[in-house]
């Protein structure tokens, strides 16, 4: 009977499930248009490597009588310097040769002198935390403490684990350094370690549930199923003759150098970067806005597909965040009947983050299209900057009643908890909606 | 004339640090060293020597080895070995009984392989704190400690550790944190990231690296591997199904003492007869001194690719002294980097180079690098300006062949400074004029 109740809900799921049905409440429109945000936000070309804006709006007040107790994180490693160092060689190579052959314009002298700049500290130090990334984490640690001082108080334990990437256990460091510092009663414990990689990357090799054809290299990086429809798509989109033509007195010098349309995209990609590198070096200005416009909307595109609710992966990319939803909701539970834990901080990657806030349906990262031109107005990867992180922040009560408020990035989000108005949710209420979310994640993975 | 005594009594203790007893000797009285790389930390008790009149402590440059770490084997292999023997119906009552106890223990060490250990972040706390307590005048307000760790997580999380036992002991200045592949020929010159290590190893001839395994060999010939096994394994054949007699013995060996890095409360020394302990221990080594120490395979170069290492040490000192804002470098990196840095520095007790393989426990111990193992450069600074260094290592005074300008500990800063280059200068010839 079981078995035949199992099999009916599989063929329901299976027939009647369809993508939009995993976001119920979603809100069609949660961000301003593209066109008033670019604009308004000359940042925003940055994408996933802006900085954090540490000027965060103050939360809606907690009810009368609850105090904030516990907070748990998921957050991304700092500023870092570009993940490849053949960029930068390439660059240098290629900048080397123009300015060596006289065949720079005035605007690629320029250029090139700026980049030298940046090659001087990133020459290889690809993927590497930048000092500016340990300085962005030891902020955040002061920004909790001043924005939660009473869960501090006293002598309490934040248990921080890491993985085993070093600039993620680099910025946990310098998190906890500051924190430790500032507010020295803290017990702080450390890790990194194979045994936890399963829930914070819940597509890593470590999670027993992953599939050998979707483990991390896999989808991700360049293996994806998104690779060759963005590749082909950088290819009608990007206008490198033009691009090159305002560094170049003759655009066709790049070409010795590799495929013009892959060397634009490594300057489009040093441009955004280089903020995690230098507050004084900006590459912004070689970019034509419209032109960067249409090239953050490939890479936007890609996000979308590898770690948000785009097509590409049907469901399954962001349905493995559900380990780590249930180690959040777990850990929270024992923490809280503990009392001992005043954090708990997970320091990870930026796929896995949106993995989670899908999972979670959180608005801006929950709408499904197929359509490409409304992706931008759905999903925006420059919501993910350096150090991005999901808090949830635990109230309570005399009448040891718990609420819960979640912000992303320290701006508080909404959950489409049925009969709940926010943004404090019942931990009851909070942790029966995870329980569903994470539910209907394992179908997902059975399907 | 005390002073002289003394000066006189700790040159002679410093001159023949293994002069007391055999390594054979040392393990006997002290297991914990049988575990070579694996043996624990032990803090010094005494209060370090005081400087000289008017000299008074201003920087420190520390380069240190992670803290203890779980054993770097996949613990799963020897439980598929003990399942395997236990199906077939190979083990004996032992064999059953340490079966049932690594079942047990297995879980706290699964995907743990590698992984710093509480008794690991205790160890580096300790040293940060008794550096902050013997050398409080190094880290004055306005100042910053520069910290850099290898890319591995342990070494990471050592830093943090080390950071911690700063911060515990009152330390509320700048810090400054890094890692990256960028570091790695200075932090873990034993990798490929060092240019000078890929020089040597490529240099290094096959008949040398041959008579470097052969003496390795010999020595693990004399161990009896077979009679170890045949009180876990019933059936002698049937073991051999699973592999190399002694590489099992050795999986055992290193889970044995590896295992009191762990804090767990689990002890497999017990399998172990105290001469077959030490056997093990001298294996690994002839290894470590043939590959990393002073020894004749490679022509005296296995040490030489640490020069990267030791320029860098006395790079930043420069740059550190003429700025005056540096309280104390760190760096945290692996026990082979270490091995080779003491043979660079020519340091007494690391430079014996022996005759036989059989010789080399009396003249080079792995333990001496243990974990948390530590080379601290302790600078003084008078009123005129002079500038004193003391080494130490793992928190005891170490000499050199340098003449001393003090209480035979104290170097002069420029003395030291010269010997140094000289010898990185001598590591880069050597592996030049490789194959020798």
């Amino acid at each position: 009977m079981k078995k035949m109740t199992l099999l009916l809900l599989a063929v329901f799921s299976a027939v009647f499930l369809r993508a939009q049905d995993f976001f119920p409440g979603a809100d069609p429109q949660p961000y301003p248009p593209f066109a008033d945000s670019w604009k308004a936000d000359p940042m925003m070309v940055t994408g996933n490597y802006r900085m954090y804006r540490m000027d965060t709006p103050a939360p809606t007040p907690a009810p009368a009588g609850f105090k904030p107790f516990y907070i748990s994180t998921y957050g991304r490693h700092g500023a870092r310097f570009f993940g490849r160092n053949d960029l930068y060689d390439t660059l240098a190579r290629l900048f080397d040769a123009g300015a060596q052959n006289d065949a720079l314009t005035a605007d690629g002298q320029e250029f090139y002198r700026r980049f030298q700049e940046v090659y001087a500290l990133a020459r290889g130090r690809g993927g590497d935390l930048t000092q500016r990334g340990v300085a962005q984490q030891q902020e955040l640690a002061r920004k909790m403490l001043r924005d939660y001082p009473a869960v501090f108080r006293g002598r309490k334990v934040v248990d921080a684990r890491s993985t085993t990437v070093p600039r993620c256990i680099l910025s946990m460091t310098a998190f906890c350094d500051a924190l430790g510092t500032a507010a020295p009663s803290l017990e702080i414990r450390q890790d990194a370690s194979a045994a936890d990689m399963y829930y914070l990357k819940p597509n890593s090799k470590y999670n027993p549930k992953v599939r050998p054809d979707e483990v991390d290299s896999k989808m991700d990086v360049g293996e994806g199923r998104w690779l060759e429809p963005w590749q082909e798509m950088w290819r009608q989109t990007a206008r490198p003759q033009a691009f090159f033509a305002r560094l170049f007195k003759d655009p066709s010098f790049v070409k010795a150098f590799g495929d013009p349309v892959h060397l634009e995209r490594e300057c489009f990609y040093l441009m955004a970067d280089t903020p995690c590198v230098s507050a004084e070096i900006d590459f912004r200005e070689f970019f034509d806005s419209d032109e960067a416009a249409r090239l953050w909307e490939l890479e936007n595109w890609r996000f979308y597909q590898v770690s948000g609710p785009g097509r590409t992966y049907q469901d399954r990319n962001w349905a493995y965040a559900e380990v780590l939803l249930d180690q959040i909701v777990r850990s929270a539970g024992e923490d809280m009947a503990d009392g001992r834990t005043a954090a708990r901080l997970r320091f990870g990657h930026d796929y896995m983050l949106v993995n989670l806030l899908t999972l979670l349906n959180l608005d801006g990262w929950n709408v499904v299209t197929e359509d490409f031109g409304r992706i931008k107005e759905v999903f925006r990867f420059s919501e993910l900057p350096m150090a991005t992180n999901l808090k949830l922040i635990f109230y309570r009560n005399r009448a040891g009643e718990v609420l819960v408020r979640a912000a992303l990035n320290d701006r508080e989000v909404r959950l489409h908890i049925d009969g709940a108005e926010g943004p404090y949710y019942r931990w009851e209420d909070f942790e029966a909606f995870c329980r569903r979310r994470i539910m209907l994640a394992r179908q997902i993975l059975e399907r | 004339m005390r002073t002289a005594l003394l000066t006189v009594f700790t040159a002679l203790c410093l001159s023949f640090p293994l002069s007391a007893q055999t390594a054979r000797e040392e393990i006997a009285a002290d297991r914990n060293k049988a575990g070579g790389i694996y043996c624990l930390y032990a803090a010094p008790k005494d209060a370090p020597v005081p400087a000289p009149k008017g000299f008074k402590p201003f920087y420190i440059s520390y380069f240190g080895r992670h803290g203890a770490r779980h054993n770097l084997a996949d613990p799963a292999v020897l439980l598929n070995w003990l399942d395997q023997a236990a199906a077939a119906g190979k083990l004996t009552p032992l064999g059953e009984e340490v079966r049932s106890r690594y079942t047990a223990l297995y879980p706290q060490l699964k995907l743990r392989e590698g992984d710093l250990t509480a008794v690991g972040t205790a160890q580096l706390e300790g040293i940060a704190g008794r550096m902050m307590g013997q050398y409080a005048r190094v880290f004055q307000k306005g100042r910053t400690v520069r910290a850099v760790s290898s890319t591995a997580p342990r070494c990471l999380l050592s830093m943090a550790a080390f950071l911690h036992g700063l911060r515990s002991s009152g330390w509320k200045g700048g810090i400054s944190l890094d890692t990256g592949n960028a570091w790695m020929r200075t932090v873990a010159p034993h990798r490929k990231t060092n240019e000078l290590y890929v020089q040597q190893r490529g240099r290094i001839r096959t008949e040398d690296r041959a008579a470097c395994e052969a003496d390795v060999q010999r020595l693990r010939d004399e161990i009896d591997a077979q009679a170890f096994l045949s009180r876990l394994f019933s059936d002698r054949e049937w073991v051999r199904s699973l592999g190399d007699p002694h590489a099992i013995m050795n999986e055992f060996y290193s889970l044995a003492v590896s295992l009191p890095c762990t804090g767990l409360p689990a002890d497999f020394y017990d399998l172990f007869t105290p001469e077959e302990l030490y056997r093990e221990w001298a294996v690994e080594n002839l290894r470590y001194y043939g590959y990393f120490g002073p020894s004749k395979y490679f022509g005296g170069t296995s040490w030489a690719i640490a020069a990267p290492a030791l320029e860098k040490i006395i790079s930043d000192a420069d740059e550190d002294l003429r700025t005056g804002t540096t309280a104390a470098r760190l760096r945290f990196g692996h026990d082979l980097g270490l091995m080779c840095l003491y043979s660079l520095l020519d340091l007494e007790g690391w430079r014996t180079v022996a005759a036989d393989p059989h010789e080399v426990a009396d003249a080079w111990r792995s333990y001496r690098v243990p974990m948390a193992g530590n080379l601290q450069w302790i600078f003084y600074r008078n009123d005129a300006g002079d500038i004193l260094v003391r080494l130490r290592v793992n928190e005891q005074d170490a000499t050199l062949p340098v003449e001393p300008a003090a209480k035979g500990i104290f170097y002069r800063w420029e003395d030291l400074r010269a010997h140094c280059l000289a010898r990185c200068a001598e590591a880069r010839k050597r592996i030049e004029r490789m194959p020798l």
